[in-house]
């Protein structure tokens, strides 16, 4: 077992490399000149000629993907072409605020839609499942800002439950001490409560968009999977013998969670990426509206360490997945353990 | 005095375009104590359904299924789950019906937790291993999981399931169809083997007349969701009164390829079951039905010792004998 985490930690390495390399080439493949994206059309030979040095832009290749790999290594990823802020910085202070709204907002949507799923799948044919199947059709239709649009409209404007839909701290919230840069980390270290209440109720309509939205997703998924395996003989054997609903259910959702799971991955790595609109929405400091911003002004070191965060997150969590999916199932477990075995007497 | 004891059971499912599907049309039933009734009729003739219905996977729309004098059909909940102890099922795909993500041990032991007065932990590992021994698999396997096991160990794992908590009635759903001939042998050697040592009550559901030969006492013919005849394996087989029945066995391969029944042909397809009929289903594909048949209530009615059969020109000459007498 050991081995085969071992094995797919080396794999993840190697895709790690190649991501820096893809972040690498980015430079040489956007179109344009950094350096006159920088100065101007109105710059001089001599001032693009500075630039380019500065940038270590007029060394060869293999030197210039030496150094970066170095710099990367060490955690340092360069500067943005316009602020000159440090984009490592920027990236420990952004990438936890989207984290903020963006993981509880799956676990809310893998929370409601399997009870939605389960719903349907139970009650499939009848009104129920068909009004299910119709809100998450609709659902679906909407694009994700449409429906933080009328969140915002129904608990803020209406209602009166939310906050203004501006950044994710009130500005009379107390301002933490400073240690990691990151207001979230930061009220959590130092255990200001009223700064992490205040960002929990900005952080609420953009974890119940997103709870929503992608709710609609895992509810398909699991009316399908599950509907399928409740009708299964393995099911049936099981109602047979007596066993209580609740076993049953396990024993369905056995079958299907594994595809859950990887579906909750995927939509980890898109939302991540696709973050950006929502955090505009709800003027929230994440790294998509940053990232955004980067990739509009052709700003390369941020779209460089986005693309780098992006990736190693997502790689991050298609390893968490490997293993988790592992460890839930048995016969994988078992397998893993009997090759382990066979491969030490052939290697003595 | 029959164990099981089914009245009158009716049960449809909604069809396309919102119609109904009659897949059970008043069925009466009787298995007797140590018994082996096979059930046979073609694919859609509802016997699976029925048999699911004698052991509550489906609830009936009308009628009721007694065991031993208890009625089962107004049982809910955990009650119905309790005494599910006492009847049980065996299902055509081995591999598919046990939780493959479990052992064998845990696999057989499952049913025994439903009633928590199942004894300690050492009790009940000994009473799977002891069932285990009676389907013919070993301690060895206990620790398996399902996928390590050929599909005859399979098919035995769902039996030692079904068997474990002394059930008086089980419903062999064509335990044997989906496995090969040599297992199929060994399997209905075991089923056989068991009925015999420990008294049990079987419902066979088979398409294989052959397999019902060997080991059904009794055998039932369903058509289109009613049984049409009834009667003592060897009577049944061997002297078929029903239209229907002759035409099932003019269509089975004989054992001995040089006593074939001339075929029997049936016109057409069977009916869509769609509606409750009021006269015999077999009207517009029989050769001797007359305007009666489709006219009046045929209910089963003795022809031989123990022998009933639903028509009302039962035995009359077909034709096909003719036929045989001249090969």
């Amino acid at each position: 077992m050991i081995v085969f985490v071992l094995r797919r930690l080396a794999a993840g390495v190697g895709m790690l490399v190649l991501l820096i390399a893809l972040s690498f080439g980015l430079v040489s493949m956007i179109p344009g000149d950094p350096a006159v994206t920088m100065l101007g059309d109105a710059a001089t030979p001599d001032q693009i000629a500075h630039v380019h040095e500065q940038l270590g832009l007029d060394k060869p290749l293999p030197v210039r993907f030496w150094d970066y790999l170095v710099q990367v290594l060490h955690g340092d990823l360069g500067t943005s072409y316009f602020t000159g802020a440090p984009i490592t910085h920027e990236l420990l202070t952004r990438l936890p605020n989207t984290l903020v709204i963006l993981v509880p907002g799956l676990l809310l949507a893998v929370v409601l839609g399997t009870a939605m799923g389960t719903a349907a799948a139970y009650l499939r044919g009848r009104p129920a499942d068909r009004g299910l199947t119709w809100a998450s059709s609709l659902i679906l239709a909407v694009p994700e800002f449409a429906l933080g649009l009328v969140l915002v409209y129904v608990f803020y404007q209406l209602l009166h439950l939310a906050p203004a839909p501006l950044g994710m701290v009130d500005p009379t919230a107390p301002i933490p001490p400073v240690q990691t840069g990151s207001v979230t980390l930061d009220a959590l270290l130092s255990g200001s409560w009223p700064t992490l209440g205040s960002i929990f109720s900005h952080a609420a309509l953009p974890i119940l968009t997103l709870g929503i939205f992608f709710a609609a997703y895992f509810a398909k998924t699991v009316r399908t999977g599950l509907s399928q395996s409740l009708r299964s003989a393995q099911v049936e054997f099981a109602r047979a013998c007596g066993l209580s609903e609740f076993r049953v259910y396990r024993y369905a959702m056995a079958d299907i969670r594994r595809s859950l799971l990887t579906y909750l991955v995927i939509l980890f790595g898109a939302s991540l990426s696709g973050a950006a609109i929502l955090e505009s929405v709800f003027a929230w400091p994440g790294i998509g509206g940053w990232s955004l911003d980067g990739v509009l002004k052709g700003d390369i070191p941020v779209i460089q360490g986005f693309v780098l965060v992006l990736g190693t997150a997502t790689l991050g969590a298609y390893l968490i997945l490997d293993i988790v999916t592992m460890l839930m199932d048995p016969r994988v477990r078992s397998k893993a353990r009997t090759r382990g075995k066979a491969v030490k007497p052939a290697a003595a | 005095m029959p164990v099981l004891v089914a009245e009158d059971l009716r049960r449809t499912f909604p069809g396309p375009g919102g119609s109904k599907v009659c897949a059970v049309d008043g069925v009466d039933l009787a298995v007797a104590e140590g018994e082996t009734l096979g059930l046979i009729g073609e694919s859609g003739s509802g016997k699976s359904t029925l048999g699911r219905l004698l052991v509550r996977l489906l609830d009936a729309d009308r009628g009721t299924v007694t065991l031993d004098g208890h009625e089962l059909t107004s049982l809910r909940g955990a009650r119905l789950r309790r005494s599910r102890r006492d009847f049980q099922i065996v299902f055509q795909e081995p591999f598919a019906s046990l939780n493959p993500r479990l052992k064998v041990g845990a696999i057989v032991e499952e049913p025994l937790l439903v009633n928590g007065k199942s004894g300690t932990k050492a009790e009940r590992r000994q009473r799977v291993l002891d069932t285990l021994a009676d389907v013919g698999l070993s301690e060895e396997h206990y620790d398996r999981r399902p996928a390590d096991l050929s599909g005859g160990q399979q098919q035995r794992v769902g039996i030692a399931r079904a068997l474990v908590t002394g059930p008086r009635f089980v419903v062999l759903d064509e335990p044997t169809s989906s496995l090969d001939l040599t297992v199929r042998a060994e399997v209905l050697q075991l089923l056989a083997r068991l009925q015999h040592d420990r008294g049990l009550t079987f419902l066979f559901i088979s398409h294989d007349i052959h397999t019902v030969r060997r080991l059904c006492s009794r055998t039932a013919v369903m058509y289109l969701g009613r049984i049409v005849e009834i009667g003592p394996t060897e009577s049944v087989l061997a002297h078929p009164q029903h239209p229907y029945t002759k035409a099932l066995l003019s269509a089975a391969l004989p054992v001995d390829p040089g006593h074939r029944l001339p075929h029997l042909p049936l016109a057409g397809d069977p009916p869509k079951p769609t509606a409750h009929r009021v006269g015999c289903a077999l009207v517009g594909r029989c050769p001797i039905a007359t305007d009666e048949c489709a006219a009046t209530e045929v209910p089963l009615r003795p022809v031989a010792a123990a022998h009933e059969v639903a028509c009302l020109h039962a035995g009359q000459d077909l034709g096909i004998e003719a036929k045989e007498a001249q090969a």
